[in-house]
């Protein structure tokens, strides 16, 4: 960390203004003449940047000389982009920006690859998403390269995962980070899942802009993986809208205004939808009602302009059934999805020295995720409510003896339990980043440095019964008493660009570099830190010749390395319980029975060793432009090494255990005047006379010899990803007002763990006596798992390549102002198989003539059509938990000699389910077609129309694995059709 | 596959009854009609009895009219039946020897009767084995809930009879079922011939797991029977006012809290049960379980003894006697295979909630099926032998090797009214 701070500072000195300062400066205005106002006026490269006031006029003061890139954009305008030189800019620039609307000649209905860009990066922009409907930002993914229709709906919280699929190890979607408005969607405090943020809360049609960076993004983005999506909402001074939609699950309703005040601009935005489950049934429902405002003002500070933006954001909704008239009277699930977040930023403009940028900003976000379910319970036994947190032996006691004890004797009869997981996470973030700009007459050179801190935490009170009398075996474990979470990040990044040629060449090569320390205060890792450092360099061999066949061609390539850091469940894992029944009396004549349980709490094991999972990719692309078509190509390579994995550890334990069977022949006290004690350290159980005639009796007891099973966490093998993406955007065949965009996407995983991990047979297994739990612990190479504790598995990886190619014909008339866009998607190559591979590839599993059989082969990887068996390499017993024994030698011998110690021992074999599991996997091509309308009906009202899968295709595709067809109708592989209308009205 | 269709018998119906109205529209107007025009029927039966006399062949016709003949000594009925479409159905019992009867049962479907021509149907009897030890009634369906919640279904119960005037005395009893868990589930055990892939084996799978008495000798007096809570051996009445109170001193009760350790689906059992009357489980699939996966509507259950000279434990220990449920040889899928000659009985219980439903037992345990509707305190039971009761002088319960015949459901469970 010294080190790096050393450099930035040496870096920053080393700063000097290289050049004259020069200004430029002009009016923008649109069509009509009207001044835009709050338009933002960029000079590239550099990113310096001003906004313009209520005249529409800006002043920008740059350092250097040569030609530069101005870019104006503004919501509801068409981008504007313009060449100036700064040697000449003195004049004033008139600048006239197209409103946005379907008469103009090019409209863009497509996720559009960013050029500017040294890694890959798409922008998906308000007309692409009103003509693709999205209702949750999740779907934007249907937009890239190659992706798929999702059928739109809040009901289901999709989470986007860049650059992978389900089912792989890694966990991907925690690594893809989301921002709306720099503001970064925190999943870090929610204890209940590990995943990427949700986007539900976010209110669509106040979505100006998605840009989706699955590439190497700028080190200012840390805490990731697999790249981040940014979402820029509306802002400035905008018109009346006025958003309708609905569709077979969703019903939306939007309103949103720019407001002139005084001193400002405040743009503010109304939004409510309602997304069913049942079609038959609306009363089970997701609901989003988002209001979001936000405040934008100029003002200049030290004479230098300084802009400022204030932003809140909210929204109270959630799920809900309890209308629903299908359930049982007064059961129901209330899930509030609440979010207030906020956000203020400062940008000032210092030109100073060579500074050219200052910012702040400081955000915050409380959301309140409280789940209520009451559903009705009933029972003709009473049963044991666990609720001890302490280790030992306890016996279930009457609620009325004591509310509070260890184990409550739950009620006979009929009552309800009404639950309450009150969960509000909170996340704050403070950021102050600077740029400073050198610019030459064949340079720029841009360095941007900044600090970050960010806290997560948790101020819900966790799980909670409204009645411990009814509550059911848990423990409370307070959200709002667990640690916060800190993490404090530094960054600088150097951006050089170099004119090679006049032809546009260009040389643009960015270096970065990030230090994250996170810090738990009580967390027996301690503090963490890493590094990310980034590569990126970008060639334009030359640009915009319109006069060459060839007009454009450029390319790219990066590296990157970003750390994940564990989350609060690796650094400051829950604890689990292991309660075992210790006492088992008979039922008494009202049924009820005094339970006796041995409580064991623990919690995740600290692993030392363990070292932070990170990812390093390599990006490689090219981009082309030439009369008939626009191309881009990219690939990529990502490796994921030392990715968290979670494994059991088994620990010998012994309990006492008491039947009922030591109640019988005669016992001297009569059931009804029986008080049965435990004692909670030898779990022995003395029953007393409440008549106080007899002596207090001791039960007879069995010790039962067991394990414990918790979990540690280890780094496992690393996983490889790479792929294609491809985007072919023909020029518009003008007579017919068509294009034709051609895009698709190839992406190929492997992942083969070869970590040993511990394994038992699952649940209750036992030695041949029958009556000894099972004495034994298997440790086999590898696991088919990624995600939650693993187990002993035949398959120990996968391996999948897809093909997705897409075509997208638009026909823009803007005549009729009218844009219809046919997409066909097809997945052209899916193959997929499971593998089960040594170290270097040694074999790993027995090829079984037949399924009963325990003993094959050498598993190779080239059979087809057999099962096979997996042996652990070795095993211990509780009685020696340290000696590994060897399997594959006492199997053997037991088969032969010892059939008791070779049916113990066959527990521990693991086969696959069917003889076809090993088989390559791949699933014949298939298609699916989706049509979009978008009309606008004067200036004021546009409306659009969709149907996915619009011929409700019922083809079937053929598994190669299994030689079964099987129908895409509902089979998951493309939508179901669906259909979709939604208006918009502007005044 | 073997497949019983509501769907497509109502369909037969409609052709066959389409088929009559033209037979009767279009034909020749002087002609006797069907309905009295009768013509001689002779159904042989073969197979290895020892005397052929007096089986007694049944005929149905399309409308259930029903015609029965006794063999004669050369194994031949002889019918005078009106011409139609007939089931025939043969189902024998031979008197008990030491405590084992043989069932020969035979069928023939759709045999027509024309207006010309002999009728001649040649039918050959499987030949089963069944005991005296039977199941005498299964009750899993559960029953409603006073507060109109739904149904409650942890109460079931099987009664195991001698149905003999003998003592009888098992190596060892063990109560199984077979997959899939509910008759309607789709059952991926059938070859492409329509059979069982274990028809011919000479066995039927036990899934999951069974329990068994823990005596090694269990001794049933002449008549006894024995009622076995399945779940909770308590009195569910306390709480559900249609259910059973299963809380009684001679009933026995699958209970083994450290092999299934729900104590929901297996509270403790009352404590006037004594521990010598609760059954063990032996666990080899389906270890997820919580519970023994009995099916609330539709199982096929079985009784067995284990193999000579292994105990129930040591049966279900052997690994080396598996075999996977659909061929999945994931340990959740072991079954373990039990000897037919080593069932003592088995019902196929099919729900009347599914137009389709498929056998998992074999003809040589159970050859039909009894429908049964769960959730209203239903129950299956068998039918009592009028014929053999008169003659014994004590009830005796209908054993032919064949649910659909010797089963009834019950609308009210027995031991509701106890």
């Amino acid at each position: 960390m010294k080190r790096f701070i050393l450099t930035l500072l040496i870096l920053l000195c080393a700063i000097t203004p290289l050049t004259a300062q020069v200004t430029v400066s002009g009016v923008v205005s649109d069509n009509d003449g009207k001044a835009v106002e709050f338009a933002t006026v960029t000079l590239l490269p550099g990113d310096q940047w001003c906004m313009t006031d209520r005249q529409g006029a800006f002043t920008l003061r740059a350092h250097g000389h040569g030609k530069s890139l101005l870019r104006v954009t503004c919501v509801g305008y068409e981008p504007l982009e313009v060449d100036v030189n700064l040697d000449t800019a003195s004049d004033t620039l008139r600048l006239v920006m197209s409103q946005t609307n379907l008469q103009l000649e090019q409209v863009i209905v497509t996720a559009q690859r960013k050029t500017e860009n040294a890694t890959t990066s798409y922008l998906i922009d308000r007309q692409a998403l009103d003509n693709q409907q999205i209702i949750n930002v999740s779907d934007i993914l249907t937009l890239l390269p190659g992706g798929k229709t999702v059928n739109s709906s809040l009901i289901n919280d999709q989470r986007i995962a860049l650059r992978a699929t389900s089912g792989e190890k890694g966990n991907a979607a925690f690594g893809t980070a989301i921002e709306v408005d720099g503001l970064r969607l925190q999943n870090n405090a929610d204890l209940n899942e590990t995943s990427s943020a949700s986007t539900r809360t976010i209110s669509s049609t106040n979505v100006a802009s998605v840009e989706v960076v699955p590439g190497i993004p700028s080190v200012e983005y840390g805490d990731l993986s697999n790249g981040i999506v940014k979402v820029t909402t509306k802002r400035g001074k905008t018109p009346w809208e006025v958003a309708l939609a609905t569709n077979p699950y969703t019903k939306q309703a939007g309103i949103s205004k720019g407001f002139d005040l005084a001193n400002g601009v405040i743009n503010a935005s109304l939004e409510h939808t309602r997304s069913y489950s049942n079609l038959a049934s609306p009363h089970t429902a997701y609901q989003r009602n988002g209001l979001s405002i936000n405040y934008h003002t100029s003002t200049s500070l030290a004479s230098r302009p300084m802009t400022i933006n204030l932003k809140m954001e909210g929204n109270l909704g959630g799920y809900n059934n309890e209308a629903d008239p299908d359930l049982f009277a007064d059961n129901y699930t209330k899930v509030r999805d609440h979010i207030l977040r906020g956000s203020l930023r400062a940008d000032w403009n210092t030109d100073r020295r060579g500074l050219s940028n200052l910012s702040l900003q400081a955000d915050f976000s409380l959301a309140d995720k409280r789940r209520v379910t009451n559903t009705n319970a009933n029972s003709s036994s009473s049963q044991a409510q666990i609720h001890a947190q302490e280790a030992g032996y306890y016996i279930a006691t009457d609620y009325a003896q004591d509310p509070h004890a260890p184990i409550i004797l739950s009620p006979t009869g009929y009552w309800y339990v009404k639950s309450i997981n009150d969960n509000k996470p909170v996340s704050l973030m403070v950021k102050s980043k600077a740029k400073w700009n050198q610019r030459g007459e064949r340079f720029n050179n841009s360095i941007m440095a900044g600090i970050e801190w960010s806290a997560t935490g948790n101020r819900g009170r966790g799980l909670y019964y409204d009645d411990l009398q009814y509550a059911p075996t848990w423990r409370e474990y307070r959200f709002d008493e667990l640690p916060w979470m800190h993490n404090v990040a530094l960054y600088a990044e150097d951006r050089f660009t170099l004119t090679t040629s006049e032809q546009g060449g260009e040389l643009q090569v960015t270096g970065g570099l990030r230090a994250d320390v996170t810090h738990i205060s009580q967390s027996e890792y301690g503090t963490v830190s890493s590094w990310s450092p980034r590569l990126n360099v970008r060639y334009a061999l030359w640009q915009h010749r319109e006069e060459w066949w060839l007009q454009g061609l450029s390319a790219y390539c990066g590296w990157g390395k970003s750390v994940k850091l564990p989350s609060f469940e690796v650094l400051y894992p829950s604890p689990s319980y292991a309660d075992r029944l210790s006492f088992v009396p008979g039922s008494t004549a009202d049924n009820r029975i005094f339970y006796a349980y041995s409580v064991t709490p623990f919690k995740s094991i600290v692993n030392p060793s363990l070292k932070w999972q990170y990812a390093q990719q390599l990006e490689l692309g090219f981009e082309a432009q030439t009369p008939v078509a626009t191309l881009s190509l990219g690939a990529f390579f990502a490796k994921t090494y030392r990715p968290y994995l979670s494994t059991a550890v088994y620990t010998p334990f012994s309990y006492s255990f008491t039947s009922q069977a030591a109640l019988e022949n005669d016992f001297p006290i009569a059931s009804a005047d029986r008080i049965y004690q435990i004692d909670r350290i030898t779990g022995v159980v003395t029953v007393s006379d409440r008549t106080g005639q007899v002596e207090p009796q001791l039960l007879e007891h069995v010790t039962r010899n067991t394990f414990n099973r918790s979990n540690t966490y280890t780094n496992g093998s690393p996983i490889a990803r790479s792929g294609l993406d491809w985007v072919v955007d023909f020029r518009q065949i003008e007579p017919l007002h068509t294009s034709l965009r051609l895009d698709g996407s190839y992406y190929h995983y492997h992942g083969v763990e070869h970590t040993f991990i511990a394994s038992q047979p699952t649940g209750a297994q036992w030695m041949s006596d029958g009556i000894t739990p099972y004495q034994f612990v298997g440790y086999y190479q590898g696991t088919a798992l990624g995600v939650g504790s693993a187990f002993a598995t035949v398959p120990n990886g996968s391996q999948s390549d897809v093909v997705n190619a897409n075509m997208t014909v638009v026909t823009h008339i803007p005549a009729l102002r009218l844009v219809i866009s046919l997409r066909l998607e097809s997945t052209l190559y899916d193959a997929r198989r499971s593998l089960s591979q040594g170290i270097d590839g040694a074999s790993r599993g027995y090829v079984l003539t037949d399924p009963a059989d325990y003993f094959g082969t050498p598993y190779t990887g080239k059979e087809r059509d057999c099962y096979v068996a997996l042996w652990p390499e070795y095993y211990t017993t509780w009685n020696q938990p340290d000696v590994a024994l060897p399997f594959a030698e006492r199997f053997t011998w037991a088969r032969d000699n010892d059939p008791a110690l070779f049916n113990e021992l066959a527990q521990l074999v693991v086969k696959t389910n069917y003889n076809y599991n090993l088989n390559p996997d791949r699933i014949s091509a298939y298609f699916s077609g989706n049509i979009n309308i978008t009309k606008e009906i004067g200036d004021h009202v546009s409306i659009s129309f969709l149907a996915n899968n619009f011929w409700n295709s019922m083809a079937r595709v053929k598994s190669r694995q299994t030689g079964l067809r099987t129908t895409l109708y509902n089979g998951g592989y493309i939508p179901p059709f669906y259909y979709g209308v939604s208006m918009r009205v502007k005044l | 596959m073997r497949r019983y269709t509501l769907y497509n018998n109502g369909i037969i119906a409609i052709v066959l009854t389409f088929m009559c109205c033209i037979a009767t529209s279009c034909g020749d107007s002087i002609a006797e009609p069907d309905e009295y025009l009768t013509r001689p029927v002779q159904v042989e039966v073969q197979g290895d009895l020892s005397s052929k006399q007096g089986i007694v062949v049944r005929m149905t016709d399309d409308k259930g009219m029903v015609f029965t003949q006794a063999t004669d000594d050369k194994g031949v009925a002889t019918f005078q039946v009106p011409v139609g479409i007939y089931d025939i159905v043969v189902s024998h019992v031979s008197q008990p020897e030491d405590g084992w009867r043989t069932v020969y049962n035979g069928s023939a479907s759709n045999v027509a009767v024309m207006r010309t021509g002999d009728c001649t149907v040649s039918l050959t009897l499987t030949t089963a084995t069944t005991s005296a030890i039977i199941i005498r009634e299964l009750y899993v369906g559960g029953c409603q809930r006073d507060d109109g919640s739904g149904w409650f279904y942890r109460d079931k119960y099987a009664i195991i009879a001698n149905n003999s005037d003998q003592r009888v005395v098992l190596p060892g009893l063990c109560l199984a079922i077979a997959t899939p868990y509910n008759s309607y589930s789709i059952n991926k055990n059938y070859d492409e011939s329509g059979h069982l892939n274990y028809e011919n084996e000479g066995f039927v799978p036990a899934a999951s797991s069974f329990w068994y008495f823990q005596d090694d000798e269990v001794t049933f007096e002449p008549w006894e029977q024995k009622v076995i809570a399945l779940n909770g051996a308590i009195d569910h009445t306390l709480t559900y006012s249609n259910s059973v109170n299963l809380a009684r001193p001679e009933y026995y009760c699958t209970f083994d809290i450290e092999h299934y350790s729900s104590t929901s689906a297996y509270p403790s059992p009352s404590e006037l049960i004594p521990t010598s009357h609760y059954l063990k489980a032996v666990r080899y699939g389906d270890q997820m379980e919580s519970a023994w996966p009995l099916s609330n509507t539709s199982p096929a259950f079985f009784i067995f003894t284990p193999p000579e000279g292994m105990t129930p434990l040591e049966f279900g220990n052997d690994v080396s006697n598996v075999w996977y449920d659909e061929g999945r040889a994931l340990a959740t899928f072991a079954c373990r295979k039990v000897p037919e000659q080593n069932i003592l009985d088995g019902v196929e219980v099919f729900s009347t909630a599914w137009d389709e439903s498929s056998k998992r037992l074999t003809a040589r345990v159970d050859v039909g099926a009894v429908y049964m509707t769960a959730r209203y305190g239903h129950s299956v039971e068998r039918r009592i032998d009028e014929q053999e009761s008169k003659r014994q002088g004590h009830t005796v319960y209908l054993d032919t090797n064949n649910s659909t015949n010797d089963f009834i459901e019950r609308e009210q469970a027995s031991l509701r009214d106890k």
